[in-house]
């Protein structure tokens, strides 16, 4: 095997890696329907460590 | 309002964040997690780490209040009063915190403290924006915690406490519902505030990835910041009706909380 076939090979098994292309879309939504997707629970917020904390004991 | 930069801003983590505001020499400002002194016990000195850090941010709370009436002059008049009035409730937040401090022994600038919350919501550049994240999201989050702290103090023999958190939770579900009754109202008459709502929430996001503790980092009490930080506090539904979430918000948190099945159930009844 040439050393060109080789690369030939990694470039196709690249491709093969990359994820499926998908067809970009546009989702129509009314304001009670934005106001419902972007929100966040208390745990989430406090995933960077800020002052909320339950009580005794580490979890 | 424009967008800020500096000698207005700080970076930290790469995150640019509204400078801190002004303090008393007594306290520490700190600007990682990993440099809080939370303590994860309810050991004397962790009630009073506690009460602290409660009362400091009940500073920060008047003073995003206080900032949103100075940044955003030509705002409603009505709108205008309501943030005015959050200023007073956090006002007396903030006192008889410091008040509960000294009775349990401690002192203003015991621990050191964060503007965490304040350097990420005075950053956004309208007032909606600041109402999703400072007033929806936060202090919609602190309902859901506040009703569990009240029975952690409870529990913990410390009635006085207690009382004075469920008192606080009261004054906070309002501070929400005009920010909901707000933002559904602003976005009726300017649907633009919509894109502001969510590019405010998916800039928390991402600040709060970019925040987040390492794996195994502790913080200045030796506390570890990945075990403390994965808390159990979930939805105040109650109080959250009262703040004027809709049925679907409600639902659409206790789904992102793990609670699809009970979801699901509550749809069948």
């Amino acid at each position: 095997m040439s050393e060109l076939s080789i690369s030939k090979d990694l470039a196709s098994a690249a491709r093969e890696d990359r994820p499926q292309y998908e067809q970009p879309r546009i989702t129509v939504m009314s304001d009670e329907e934005v106001l419902k997707a972007f929100q966040m629970t208390a745990v989430e917020i406090s995933a960077a460590g800020c002052w909320w904390m339950t009580g005794g004991g580490s979890r | 309002m424009g967008s800020y930069s500096p000698p207005e801003t700080k970076m930290v983590r790469g995150v640019v964040f509204r400078r801190d505001p002004a303090r008393e020499e007594c306290f520490r400002v700190v600007h990682l997690h990993k440099e809080m002194e939370n303590l994860s016990d309810m050991s004397d000195m962790s009630r009073r780490q506690r009460i602290h850090q409660h009362m400091h941010n009940e500073m920060q709370s008047l003073e995003i209040a206080a900032q949103c009436i100075v940044d955003f002059p030509d705002t409603d008049w009505e709108l205008q009063m309501e943030l005015a009035r959050q200023c007073w409730d956090e006002t007396r937040h903030t006192q008889m915190l410091y008040n509960r401090l000294r009775a349990l022994g401690g002192y203003k600038g015991e621990f050191a403290v964060m503007n965490y919350e304040w350097g990420i919501t005075c950053m956004l550049d309208s007032l909606a924006a600041r109402l999703a994240l400072q007033n929806r999201t936060f202090e919609g989050g602190e309902m859901d915690l506040l009703r569990e702290l009240v029975d952690t103090w409870r529990q913990a023999g410390d009635d006085d406490t207690a009382d004075l958190l469920a008192g606080i939770l009261a004054d906070e579900i309002q501070h929400v519902r005009f920010a909901n009754q707000w933002l559904k109202r602003l976005a009726r008459e300017q649907p633009r505030t919509l894109l502001k709502v969510a590019q405010a929430v998916r800039q928390l996001q991402q600040i709060t990835a970019a925040m987040a503790p390492q794996e195994g980092e502790v913080n200045a009490a030796g506390v570890p910041l990945t075990g403390y930080t994965r808390v159990d506090v979930f939805a105040n539904v109650e109080d959250r009706r009262h703040a004027e979430f809709t049925e679907d918000e409600i639902t659409e948190i206790l789904r992102q909380e793990g609670f699809s099945g009970l979801v699901a159930e509550a749809a069948r009844a």
